[in-house]
């Protein structure tokens, strides 16, 4: 038997403090946003919330399952559930716009906003798949 | 896929953290493997091979 084996694996990509930090940004992001539009408590209240996120991401460092997630203890395993996770929301994202966007339009509305978002998403959508053609 | 990770571990008296370790995985990752549940990648897989002296299809078995 070999005294050791070499590493296969990008370990870790992320550090110990990417998840909470992203989630609290994301709340702060909101918290500017709503603030801008004229609602500054539920610009609060959205980010009290993703703060609440944000300290029981880093308290359940000691979780293996949120390390990997998170990118502490990341590996290939982590990184295919993360592809397919991510994968699988954006399936959800995809139906729910489609629905809202087809709700938009029956209620007299152009449904711009979704509009945009879905054209978008589709062209992200052929980029990455010509982008990863071209390196896979 | 089939392998032998579990029973060449335990010849070898490694824990899952040990072997995990030596890999550059985590322990879940090793738990996976010898659960079947996971198939690593190609890598991995050598790298195990190589870890115990095994040739790759000594470890892992598709046709059974």
């Amino acid at each position: 038997m070999r005294a050791e084996g070499r590493e296969t694996t990008q370990t870790p990509w992320r550090g110990r403090w990417w998840l909470p930090i992203w989630t609290a940004g994301l709340g702060v992001v909101m918290l500017v946003a709503a603030a801008l539009g004229g609602d500054a408590v539920a610009g609060l209240v959205i980010a009290a919330s993703f703060a609440v996120a944000a300290v029981a991401f880093a308290a359940a460092e000691r979780t293996e399952s949120l390390r990997g997630i998170g990118g502490v203890d990341g590996d290939e395993r982590f990184a295919r559930i993360e592809v397919r996770s991510m994968a699988a929301a954006g399936r959800v994202m995809a139906v729910a716009i489609v629905a809202a966007w087809a709700y938009e339009l029956s209620q007299g509305d152009d449904g711009g906003a979704f509009t945009w978002i879905l054209g978008l998403g589709a062209i992200g959508y052929v980029a990455a798949m010509v982008w990863l053609r071209g390196r896979t | 896929m089939r392998n032998e990770v579990r029973k060449l571990r335990a010849e070898a008296g490694l824990s899952q953290q040990e072997l995990g370790d030596a890999m550059g995985v985590s322990r879940q990752t090793i738990n996976s493997i010898e659960k079947e549940r996971y198939t690593p990648s190609l890598p991995l897989a050598l790298n195990l091979a190589r870890y115990f002296s095994k040739r790759v299809e000594e470890v892992f078995d598709d046709e059974s």
